[in-house]
């Protein structure tokens, strides 16, 4: 939980007495440091970004000359093709859910890195309703899928407006509970601040395996007509969870004072990054 | 041969049985409960035919009534023979009963100190006898006692600030008095009428500061007269942001001080984010702090104890005070229900913030109303049941409460009303006998019951046109920790070389991280109730003995045992402490410690301040308790009564601290909490130099401290040391009171710190988008803990009190500047990566708190 942008308010009384001073930034003390970067969903190829950490200014700088190597439940694979960007990829290897996969990345500036996920299996949408409440401004979806009750599972749910064939991430709203607060519409509560805007959600809150979950659009959000909308339900991994939810954190706290300074989840030791995978199914439901 | 060694071993038989001496525990059966003492020592040679021998000064003719039948020979004759006068030896078959030489038989004197006026306890007042330059001090309940020998002593009662009481003695049986002290008038100048080696007391104080509330001088933020600025004058005090963020001591965080209200732990001591402490002025009586060289009565926290006693309320007269300042108001009364038996203290202060802001609000025609205010409610009662037995039950009820209401059209018909409360405090209550058992022994038992919580609240409501508001969301969270505990204690003074302390303390601590209640009825989902409760159990057994050797070597040795049972994992901890003086001349001594002490309980928090949010944990299997090893080494010289230099270093070894993982962020730290931590070790070691005058129309004092503050865990900083957050280096203070007059008085205080450990980011990463894996956002990295330093701190504040004796009391003007040449004091900086000209990241620092000057009034009756 964190409350600490309301607390943060609490003070703003003595912050009018204070004011902000502005001087160039002191010289960088650390070495740059790897960074890998790999969201993979099942049955897409196995592939990765890697770049390293810069200072100012800022411009991403990629290391093409590593040598990565993918095991799958603990057989080498191979070692992964550089293309271009920092990308790697493995030719003709195709994610399989319920394995495991794990990657070394070896560069003679860096030391060895290492990390892996375990490729989740793919969790059905069995219904989705679309209910116009022109009254309201809004439209509402009703999404049914099943939840495996005899393991801890994590979701993420995405709406992409479609028009002209092009898709476009959207905002959505819940109530539901299984959100936490995070998707209220005028969300300024203080609990939820941190992960405003999370559309990750665990199964913690789910009182059956038949899960529906409520959530909506605002009507007037959208400049652009889409005529249809697609509703993807992502089954992802634990550490994708945690890093859906330390990317949204990082975006809520900016610059607010006296935060801890920590870093964007990982689950690459001894560097940055995230090394995670996920498995996706969606429907379209045409606009009424 | 076999004839030679049968004799041999007949004769040791014999012998042995010639040598041996009665055994005076030998029980024997009396037939009579009252005695001639004559008639009582034959029936106890006709049982066990042992012979008497005494002198003439033995009245054998006195009666003597005896409490049990069956008893030891020893206790029956301890019941009939006074021990001041007579010792009693077995030597054979015989017992001997000696008369005691007039000039070598002790008599106790013992009995309670008090202030003359208001007859509050006096604590750490010294006794001192000066033939021999012994004494004693009076101890937390202003109890002291004292033994002497059957001859004429001139006892001396002092204390600072208060005028001396010299008493001649001449002791012939066990005496109680209770001396009451005057306080000197402020401009009373500083007269020494006893010799230095009055304060060759047999107490210890190594790395104690003690004072009394009403000498507080400091005020702080706001013009509010704050316990915690007056101890950041002290060296080895500071707090880790300006005006907020708690104490730091000796390099330890927040949450490693045991702060002590009548014996309860309190566990939030801010309000306000720590710009003001949650201890009102006018409900304390004295506070002590320690920061090294721990006596085995405190323990449970690693770095400090902050031990403060509220007032228990005057004893002759009703006697109140009320102020008004910028924020607060406050409000005292406090005096005698029964005189001289029973008293009561009762102290309320409250901000009166949210009716500015609301106010404020209101005139701005604004659909939003917020408010902050946090209040403290001190209440004391003590009774007298006799010269032996004290009752006290204290209480104290302090919060911070926010809240907001607003509403807004979420949509084109339909309107939203949010409520939102936040809101945290303490409520400690302690109920203590104090019972004088005999001149030698004292004892204090008491039942505690603290509790800390935080509780948000919110409530959504909506109504569409022009119908009612129904209410559909509502969201209740709570958290906090309660203590249950039981705590007895004994003071045994054998003589005037000896104090013993020991005691038991069984404690309950419920932890809750988190109890939550979700009511959604917008969507028809059901209701969501979650409750965790941690229990767990600390038990404590200790003993201290304070061993005079000659007149030049006191010491304090002392064992603490701690145990903590919490979800079957089991701690136990043996900690040692050990304290020495050595008076070099009566006037300069050198002082010695080593102590360990364990902590059981972990503050996680949520940001770099010590904020309400942050939550205990109690430790686990994986979170082990914190262990702190602390070494301390000083000289002490007192110019006069007045003025002391005092020299300390110390240096401190912690095992088990906690920090943030370098990746963590919280979503629910209930649960994560563990995860979200890394375990390591901290070292700090510091020089402090305090020279200070107490006493006269000018007085206060210069504090320096040199320091260094490490620490390391394997997970953070590639697994390097990095500096401490409240790692300062230099930190200087000097603090000035004159008396201009009787009515005027005037203070000035300026402190400079090096700027504390900061962490910056100049790396950017790229970062894949959870939602989008063909694409990349560049994220802030922090690479180093710690490797930056925020600029110095400096600052001076002024404050000027104009006192007037009117009608029926003494009415007050305060006038305070706080940073009177309005140094900019950085007290938060970071990178910021705005999109400027020139798109560099550029380096801003927020400064807080510039020239505040404030004004109050108090008037005291």
């Amino acid at each position: 939980m964190n409350y600490f942008k309301l607390l943060t308010c609490l003070i703003l009384f003595s912050l009018l007495v204070s004011c902000e001073e502005e001087e160039e930034l002191p010289q960088t003390k650390s070495d740059p440091i790897v960074s890998i970067n790999s969201l993979m969903g099942v049955d897409s190829l196995i592939k990765l970004n890697l770049s390293k950490s810069v200072g100012s200014p800022v411009e991403i700088k990629y290391i093409s000359d590593a040598t990565v190597t993918a095991y799958k439940n603990n057989k080498e694979l191979g070692k992964l093709a550089y293309r271009e960007n920092g990308t790697y990829e493995l030719p003709n290897q195709y994610l399989e859910s319920e394995t495991e996969y794990e990657i070394t990345m070896t560069h003679p500036d860096f030391n060895k890195v290492t990390t892996n996920t375990i490729a989740p299996e793919k969790v059905l949408i069995n219904d989705i309703k679309l209910l116009d409440d022109a009254s309201e401004g809004k439209t509402t979806f009703k999404l049914k899928f099943t939840d495996d009750p005899s393991q801890s599972n994590y979701y993420m749910l995405l709406v992409k407006g479609i028009s002209n064939n092009i898709s476009d991430v959207i905002q959505y709203y819940s109530n539901d509970i299984v959100f936490e607060g995070n998707l209220n519409v005028n969300d300024n509560g203080f609990e939820q601040n941190m992960l405003r805007g999370s559309r990750s959600f665990s199964d913690e809150n789910f009182k059956s395996s038949q899960t529906e979950i409520s959530f909506y659009i605002l009507n007037d959000d959208f400049f652009v007509g889409y005529q249809e909308y697609k509703i993807e339900l992502y089954h992802i991994s634990q550490d994708y969870f945690n890093y859906e939810r330390s990317f949204v954190s990082l975006e809520n706290k900016g610059d607010i004072p006296f935060s801890n300074k920590t870093n964007l989840y990982s689950n690459v030791e001894g560097a940055f990054g995230i090394f995670s995978s996920y498995a996706l199914d969606y429907k379209i439901v045409s606009k009424q | 041969m076999v004839k030679f060694i049968f004799t041999f071993s007949l004769l040791l038989c014999f012998l042995s049985a010639y040598c041996q001496n009665i055994n005076l525990q030998q029980e024997i059966k009396l037939p009579k409960s009252s005695y001639q003492l004559s008639e009582l020592l034959e029936e106890i040679t006709e049982q066990t035919k042992a012979q008497f021998s005494f002198t003439s000064e033995l009245n054998t003719n006195k009666r003597v009534q005896l409490s049990d039948s069956v008893s030891s020979i020893r206790d029956i004759l301890n019941q009939s023979i006074n021990l001041k006068n007579f010792k009693i030896q077995a030597k054979g078959s015989k017992i001997f009963i000696v008369s005691i030489p007039p000039y070598d038989r002790k008599y106790r004197i013992s009995g309670y100190i008090s202030d003359a006026k208001s007859g509050e306890a006096l604590i750490n007042a010294t006794v001192a006898n000066l033939s021999n330059f012994t004494g004693t001090v009076s101890n937390n309940f202003g109890f002291y006692s004292l033994s002497l020998k059957n001859k004429t002593h001139l006892l001396q009662f002092s204390f600072v600030g208060y005028k001396e009481v010299l008493l001649d003695v001449e002791l012939e049986k066990d005496t109680i008095i209770n001396i009451s002290l005057e306080p000197k008038t402020i401009l009373q100048e500083v007269k020494v009428t006893a010799n230095e080696r009055a304060n060759n007391i047999n107490h210890l104080f190594v790395s104690t500061n003690s004072f009394q509330a009403k000498t507080m001088q400091q005020t702080g933020v706001f013009g509010e007269n704050d316990l915690f600025q007056n101890l950041r004058h002290l060296p080895g005090v500071q707090n880790s942001n300006e005006g907020l963020g708690g104490l730091n001591i000796r390099n330890g965080s927040p949450d490693q001080n045991l702060i002590l209200l009548d014996d309860v732990p309190v566990y939030y001591s801010s309000h306000l984010m720590g710009l003001y402490s949650v201890f009102n002025q006018d409900a304390i009586n004295q506070v002590k702090l320690v920061k090294g060289g721990f006596p085995a009565h405190y323990g449970g926290r690693v770095s400090s104890v902050l031990d403060i006693r509220m007032k228990d309320g005057n004893t002759k007269k009703l006697e109140g005070s009320y102020s008004l300042g910028l924020l607060t108001a406050k409000f005292n009364l406090n005096g005698p229900i029964k005189k001289d038996k029973t008293t009561f203290n009762l102290s309320i202060r409250r901000t009166y913030l949210d009716l500015l802001v609301n106010g404020i609000l209101d005139l701005s025609d604004s659909n939003v109303n917020a408010g902050y205010y946090f209040g403290d409610l001190n209440w004391k009662i003590v009774h007298r049941f006799s010269q032996r037995d004290k009752l006290y039950f204290s209480t104290y009820w302090g919060g911070d409460l926010a809240s907001v209401k607003s509403s807004e059209d979420i949509s084109t018909n339909i309107r939203e009303k949010v409520r939102y409360k936040l809101g945290w405090g303490n409520f400690t209550n302690s109920l203590r006998w104090n019972h004088v058992y005999n001149n030698h022994l004292f004892g204090n038992t008491t039942l505690i019951l603290s509790r800390y919580t935080f509780l948000l609240k919110e409530k959504r409501s909506e109504k569409a046109n022009d119908s009612d508001y129904m209410e559909n969301y509502n969201h209740e969270f709570k958290s906090g920790i309660r203590d249950f505990s039981f705590k007895t204690e004994f003071d045994f003074i054998p003589d005037y070389k000896h104090y013993l302390k020991f005691g038991l303390e069984a404690s309950l601590h419920h932890t809750k991280p988190g109890s939550e209640f979700i009511k959604n009825t917008r969507d028809n989902n059901s209701e969501i109730s979650t409750d965790e409760l941690i229990k767990s159990k600390e038990v404590n057994l200790y003993g201290e003995a304070q061993i005079r050797f000659g007149k030049k070597l006191l010491v304090n040795m002392g064992t603490r045992w701690s145990s903590f049972i919490v979800d079957n994992t089991y701690y136990s901890t043996i900690e040692p402490r050990l304290n020495a003086q050595y008076f070099l001349t009566p006037k300069w001594s050198f002082t010695g410690s080593f102590s360990q002490m364990t902590q059981y309980l972990h503050l996680v928090r949520t940001s770099t301040l010590s904020l309400p949010t942050d939550l205990w944990f109690p430790v686990t299997k994986k979170i082990k308790p914190i262990d702190s090893f602390q070494y301390t080494a000083g000289t002490h010289y007192s110019f006069n009564k007045s003025v002391k230099l005092n020299i300390e270093f110390y240096h401190k070894l912690s095992r088990n601290l906690l920090d943030l993982k370098g990746t963590s962020y919280f979503q629910d730290v209930s649960s994560d909490w563990e995860n979200m931590v890394e375990s390591g070790k901290g070292w700090s070691k510091g020089l402090e130099v305090e020279l200070s005058k107490s006493l006269g129309k000018t007085n206060g004092n210069i504090a320096y401290t040199l320091s260094q503050s490490k620490v390391r865990f394997k997970g953070i900083n590639n697994g390097k040391s990095y500096a401490s957050p409240y790692d300062r280096r230099h930190n200087f203070s000097i603090q000035v009171n004159q008396f201009i007059s009787n009515k005027t008085k005037f203070s000035a205080f300026w402190t400079y710190g090096t700027g504390l450990p900061a962490t910056l980011s100049t790396s950017k990463i790229a970062a894949i988008s959870p939602y989008d894996p063909s694409s990349f956002e560049t994220k802030t990295v922090y690479t180093e803990r710690n490797s930056y330093r925020l600029p110095d701190y400096h600052r001076l504040d002024l404050s000027i009190s104009f006192m007037k004796k009117k009608k029926h009391g003494t009415r007050s003007w305060d006038i305070s500047i706080y940073n009177f040449y309005n140094r900019k004091n950085t007290s938060y900086m970071y990178v910021s990566f705005d999109n400027n000209i020139s798109n560099d990241p550029k380096l801003k620092k927020i400064n807080l708190f510039s020239f505040i000057p404030s004004v109050s009034y108090s008037y005291k009756f």
